[in-house]
């Protein structure tokens, strides 16, 4: 995922929920679209939407590279199955389409954009699903994705530094063991920091069950 | 004011503070003591994570049984490890999740947020992903994510846990700087010297509770290292 950048265009201040939907109907457009000329227009309408969002080329560049292998990788397999055409039009739906989902990242705040999912989560409450919870567990992946893999490497070195010879795989246990007990002290954190005042307050009332 | 009358707590069946009496009215103040002798359990029953299987914690006349939620935003809490504090992705989504979650509004929390960037200097770090800071700059930001909520007390866990000499020493200056109340659980004696009162807990009792430099040397005695 991109980095928000901030700014103060006109697509930084569009609501993020407007940026959701209208990258859902993006997605489906690509999908839909099959002519080489209107998925490339399309591309180049979704690069100018990036000037509009006065996002440099190496905003743009950066949201390309994560994909470029794979983009490569496809565009070879279908040339070799189907010809230039199909893979021509197979490397464009996935540049649109990342570029586009990075132009919804890069500029909304990572916060505005859990509180409208967990908006959006709302009328679940009435089956007792906290919108809440479902938005916090978004930003604990997002936020976890670097950790764990900077402990699933220190368990790696600890364990080559002890000999180990066997795959990767075998770090998952300690890491496991390892991320529940961070568990632990996280959700304490989370309490610490209010949590169950917002909870409370998407749940419209009731008394708090976090002084158990 | 935070008062334990009568706090005892359990653990699986395993007493883990037994029958504390206390009154904490005092600005620095460190508990000191082994490892599982409570101090961890001590911390959390002060701002109501944890709540006494008897006896009551007090904090200004609020109970943490009853007024946690009120409790919590009095007593800020900075745990050991950053990494398990720090909530969100960006260091200034970090900053706004607990006034956030208190519904503070967007200008109050832009303005505290501004000031404490710029007065502890990580105003230019404010849009980096907290994962890029370094353990200093992380543990410095757990503790703007409590200074924000403008608590009366903070309670350290091991706060100088991970942190080189540099960091160290800069972080030991910050918090000395704090006008807040200070209750600081720590095995680095030279950081407490110079607080106003020690509390040494021993297999969940109040072994000594006096100066810091009277408490330390009890301490010391306690493991036989008085002569060291």
């Amino acid at each position: 995922m991109q980095r928000y950048s901030p700014g103060d265009s006109p697509i930084h201040r569009a609501a993020p929920g407007a940026k959701l939907v209208a990258l859902f109907a993006i997605g489906v457009l690509i999908a839909l679209l099959s002519s080489t000329p209107a998925l490339a227009a399309l591309s180049a309408l979704i690069m100018a939407l990036f000037l509009i969002a006065r996002l440099s080329v190496r905003d743009t560049a950066q949201a390309l590279s994560p994909v470029i292998l794979v983009a490569a990788a496809v565009f070879a397999l279908q040339w070799w199955l189907t010809g230039i055409g199909e893979a021509l039009r197979s490397v464009l739906r996935i540049f649109a389409l990342v570029l586009a989902a990075s132009l919804v990242t890069l500029t909304t705040p990572f916060s505005r954009m859990i509180d409208t999912l967990a908006a959006a989560a709302g009328p679940l409450a009435a089956f007792g699903f906290n919108p809440a919870r479902f938005g916090l567990a978004a930003a604990l992946v997002i936020r976890f994705i670097p950790v764990l893999m900077n402990d699933f490497r220190e368990i790696e070195m600890a364990r080559a530094a002890r000999g180990s010879r066997r795959p990767a795989l075998g770090a998952a246990g300690p890491l496991i063991i390892k991320t529940l007990r961070m568990t632990d002290t996280l959700s304490e954190a989370i309490l610490a920091r209010g949590f169950e005042t917002r909870e409370e307050a998407m749940r419209g009332g009731g008394r708090s069950d976090a002084a158990r | 004011m935070i008062e334990f009358r009568g706090v005892s707590r359990s653990f699986s069946g395993a007493p883990v503070l037994v029958d504390i009496n206390l009154a904490l009215g005092e600005r620095r103040i460190a508990i000191i003591g082994g490892n599982g002798s409570g101090k961890s359990t001590f911390a959390r029953l002060i701002n109501g994570l944890i709540v006494p299987d008897d006896g009551e914690v007090v904090v200004d006349g609020l109970s943490t049984r009853k007024d946690g939620p009120r409790v919590r935003r009095k007593v800020g809490l900075v745990f050991q490890n950053p990494e398990h504090q720090i909530v969100m992705p960006t260091v200034e989504e970090d900053l706004a999740f607990g006034p956030r979650n208190i519904g503070l509004g967007a200008a109050e929390t832009e303005a505290r947020m501004a000031q404490l960037l710029e007065g502890y200097g990580l105003a230019a770090k404010r849009h980096l992903p907290a994962h890029a800071l370094s353990g200093g700059e992380k543990k410095l930001l757990t503790l703007l994510s409590v200074l924000i909520m403008q608590p009366d007390y903070i309670v350290f866990d091991e706060p100088m846990n991970s942190l080189d000499l540099a960091a160290r020493c800069r972080f030991a200056a910050t918090m000395d700087a704090l006008p807040q109340a200070l209750i600081t659980i720590t095995h680095d004696f030279d950081l407490v010297a110079g607080y106003d009162r020690a509390l040494l807990l021993e297999n969940g009792r109040i072994a000594a509770d006096g100066p810091p430099a009277t408490v330390i040397a009890a301490y010391r005695e306690s493991l036989g290292l008085a002569a060291l």
